[in-house]
């Protein structure tokens, strides 16, 4: 070793680039977060973070067909890198939009707090495209960390920081048990590589060692917390219903495409030879997330839990797919994941609307009668409420098709039937807001469902009918029943008013899920790719 | 020394970090559990490492990246710790119930 010149592995910068985009990006609207003025910052800042986004998403596009190590084996961009990429920097640009106006932001200064989305983001990416176990755990923890700042951001707002908390305490301790995983896989194949720990195991046959079956159970138990599979669930609904809502948003979708990204990766490519060992497992635990995510999500009357819930289901079905072992089950979960992202959007965006708009918070009562006085937040939520469900025609019901197709193609038939009895057992709570929405009258003011007390109204964006009048102040048990009709919804800034650009991330996600729905071809053509990452599968 | 007494000695700290985790109320303890448990996974690859594989030199490079994330996560947590005392006046994750259902 003395003496032999070291040489610096080749680093590909083009292929790179998405990711050096992200990082410095976050670096210049963390500057540009201390400028004095006041509109730098509150618009300056998110223009320049939605500004970074697009340019990653360009860069990703134009590296799109591009297949090659980037680094020394730690990091590979390929077919699944970029199609994972393009979600995760998706589900950030609709972060910026929803988080434009927001209270988080302004509450925890706006560079920060941009620049802690645009750094969780690259954590993401690095986390795709990590062939490594190294790479992993570091991808793991860049994602994760900010996430927890990002959870605590409405700083004066106690349930945001016990999110935080219980975010954090949950999280490391998932970071920990799965590094002690990776620890004991790298023991027991002598490599942090993924190619050689493939190579390893099939030489030496692992299967049955025990110091690789706990590595790779610790690992499944880590891997477990981040995904939110149940019973390492406990945490999500706390967290997704105490976090300022963008930030629910965009955990919900990105980091579970970053958790099941990285459960394809490890488990279809570096263990793939010990799904003996694992694969039923795992199956196992999809069946229990299923019923859990699915019973759990029936008696909640908070509709940021109620989508934590469901989100645990959705994990649940998502994992049928990596189950299966094959190029099937990558595409499926993959085409999953992106449908997921457009679904789970067009829900937050409605519930942030509605936050801004009433005194309800995300209870149920919020989005009621909606139907009939907003209709262009009705019918988002709807859709997205509708395709959760997997009703034909919404990218929903295709994904969930993909996915049992997968698992009865793999031998998993009976896990397909789990995901069918998810889906009935799921109508139950989605239908009950379809229904609050078009069925019920929108509350009016005097005979308003109790506002859940304490924590929220504050911060919530101020009264719902603030601005309509004199006589319909929120607070008042003898005003006159607020008239639908009397609801000024103005474009102004601020208190309690409804905000384009959030009515717009909604309506466009709804479409897209219609779209997933009925021309599936393109989504379908851009999974496809997701194959040459695998070529160890069918 | 050898592999197996290492080995022995990091599944003994991750025991006691989990125990740490597990039985302790106040969030600082919880964050010091796991520092525990992120230390014995690092004992092993040192171990493995060690004895097992010589010419593995990337398990070098895994425990030094594991090392600084482990700081990072610990300055994040204090600091997440430290805000919440300020607002509750408690570091106790048993008061910590407001959000439930």
């Amino acid at each position: 070793m003395n003496g032999r010149k070291l040489e610096g592995p080749a680093i590909d910068f083009a292929g790179l680039s998405p990711l050096l985009a992200l990082l410095g990006g976050a670096v210049v609207v963390l500057m540009v977060g201390l400028l004095r003025g006041r509109a730098a910052r509150e618009h300056g800042v998110p223009a320049l973070s939605f500004a970074t986004l697009a340019a990653s998403l360009g860069l990703t596009i134009w590296q799109l067909d591009s297949s090659e190590e980037l680094v020394a084996g730690a990091l590979a961009i390929d077919g699944l890198g970029t199609v994972l990429n393009i979600l995760f920097v998706s589900a950030g640009m609709a972060t910026v939009l929803l988080s434009w106006r927001a209270l988080a932001p302004r509450e925890s200064a706006h560079g920060e707090f941009h620049a802690l989305l645009l750094t969780s983001i690259a954590g993401m990416v690095v986390l795709a495209w990590s062939t490594n176990l190294v790479t992993v755990f570091l991808g793991l923890e860049l994602l994760s960390i900010p996430l927890y700042v990002l959870c605590a951001t409405e700083m004066r707002r106690a349930t945001s920081l016990e999110s935080g908390l219980k975010y954090l305490i949950v999280g490391s301790l998932g970071s920990a048990v799965f590094l002690y995983g990776l620890a004991l896989i790298y023991g027991a194949t002598g490599s942090t590589d993924f190619a050689g720990i493939a190579e390893a195991n099939s030489a030496v046959g692992l299967s049955s060692d025990p110091l690789m079956l706990t590595g790779i159970a610790l690992s499944v138990v880590g891997l477990g917390f981040k995904a939110s599979v149940a019973p390492f669930h406990q945490w999500t609904p706390d967290v997704y219903e105490g976090a300022p809502t963008p930030v629910t948003a965009f955990m919900a979708v990105a980091t579970k495409a970053a958790a099941f990204g990285i459960f394809l990766r490890l488990f279809d490519v570096a263990l793939i030879d010990s799904a003996t060992a694992w694969a039923p497992a795992l199956a196992a635990l999809a069946t229990v997330t299923i019923i859990a995510g699915n019973v759990g999500a029936l008696g909640q009357s908070s509709l940021k839990r109620m989508l934590a819930y469901s989100s645990v289901a959705q994990a649940g079905y998502m994992l049928a797919g990596v189950v299966v072992t094959s190029g099937l089950g990558v595409r499926a979960t993959v085409f999953y994941l992106a449908v997921y992202l457009v679904m789970n959007l067009a829900a937050f965006a409605v519930i942030i609307a509605r936050e801004r708009e009433t005194s309800l918070g995300d209870d149920l009562a919020a989005v009621e009668g909606i139907g009939a006085t907003r209709p262009v937040l009705a019918w988002p939520m709807t859709i997205a409420m509708l395709s959760l469900a997997g009703i034909p025609a919404t990218g929903g019901f295709i994904g969930k098709f993909f996915l049992i197709d997968a698992t009865v193609d793999g031998g998993y038939a009976w896990l397909g039937f789990v995901i069918v009895i998810g889906s009935m057992i799921s109508l139950a709570y989605y239908l009950r807001v379809i229904a609050a929405i078009w069925m019920r009258d929108a509350p009016a003011v005097a005979q308003s469902t109790p506002v859940p007390a304490g924590p929220r109204p504050a911060l919530a964006g101020g009264s719902p009918e603030g601005d309509a009048g004199p006589g319909s102040v929120a607070l008042g048990a003898e005003s006159p029943p607020a008239q639908a009709g009397a609801v000024v919804y103005g474009g102004e800034p601020g208190g309690g008013k409804a905000h384009w650009e959030v009515a717009l991330v909604a309506v466009l996600c709804a479409a897209l899920t219609v779209a997933a729905g009925v021309v599936p071809q393109p989504l379908f053509d851009l999974v496809q790719r997701c194959g040459d990452a695998f070529t160890n599968l069918v | 020394m050898s592999l197996t007494v290492v080995i022995a000695v990091a599944a003994l700290l991750f025991g006691i970090g989990l125990y740490g985790v597990l039985s302790q109320t106040n969030a600082v303890m919880i964050v010091m559990g796991v520092e525990l448990m992120l230390g014995a996974a690092m004992l092993n690859v040192v171990g493995f490492l060690r004895y097992a594989w010589p010419e593995a030199v990337s398990g070098s490079f895994f425990v030094l990246v594991v090392m600084t994330l482990m700081a990072l996560e610990a300055a994040v947590g204090f600091a997440l710790i430290t805000s919440v005392f300020r607002n509750r006046r408690t570091a106790e994750v048993d008061d910590l119930t407001e959000l439930q259902g």
